[in-house]
């Protein structure tokens, strides 16, 4: 048995999490439009509810599902103590921000006729230019 | 003239824009959509970089405008 901390964060683009989830090595993340329970590792419900589903199964054997629940224009990330413990943890959300905060940064300018000339990484940070001729 | 727009997404998800050549409060039109998405806005700065073209200052009236936000997704 393990327990569910949740973690606030500032997801807002329930397109751009998924892209994320996808570049964390998990483009199997299910989207609802309703909120649908958890499962734990037994397959036991859980009254947890997220929008957006990491299944168990893409985890680990003794993983539960890690969800996303979108309320008050942010997805909130619910993660089990246990899962937390696996390396789901602060480090990991932070990732999935970077990887969050590359495909809204990248989509929102490329819809204002802006394209991408140049990306590079140093130190863990990416590093985006955008240009569009006027 | 081209627009650019840097952004430097750092490793724990903070995000620094940095707008060139958009004249004014177009600068803040620009990334109004891009900011709605990315979280809450902790830190904006506006500066007046006067420009050098073939060794002659521009005056204020002609100086690029450029701006940086700071934000951070919590």
């Amino acid at each position: 048995m393990s327990h569910y901390t949740t973690v606030r964060t500032r997801l807002v683009d329930g397109a751009a999490l998924l892209a994320a989830l996808a570049d964390l090595g998990f483009p199997m993340a299910e989207s609802y439009a309703e909120a649908q329970p958890l499962y734990g590792y037994m397959g036991d419900v859980r009254p947890e509810r997220a929008h957006i589903v990491i299944p168990r199964s893409a985890l680990g054997r003794s993983a539960n599902d890690i969800g996303f629940h979108f309320a008050d224009g942010g997805y909130t990330a619910i993660i089990s103590a246990f899962d937390a413990g696996q390396g789901y943890d602060a480090a990991w959300l932070n990732r999935l921000h970077q990887r969050y905060a590359y495909h809204t940064s990248v989509a929102a300018l490329a819809a204002q006729g802006f394209r991408l000339v140049e990306e590079t990484t140093e130190n863990g940070s990416i590093h985006l230019t955008m240009r569009r001729a006027l | 003239m081209n627009q650019q727009i840097d952004i430097t997404i750092g490793p724990d998800g903070t995000v620094i824009v940095h707008v060139q050549g958009v004249a004014g409060m177009a600068c803040a039109d620009l990334t109004g959509g891009l900011l709605a998405q990315l979280g809450a806005v902790i830190e904006q700065q506006f500066t007046m970089d006067a420009y050098h073209d073939g060794g002659r200052a521009f005056g204020d009236a002609e100086a690029r405008f450029s701006y940086e936000e700071r934000y951070r997704n919590d």
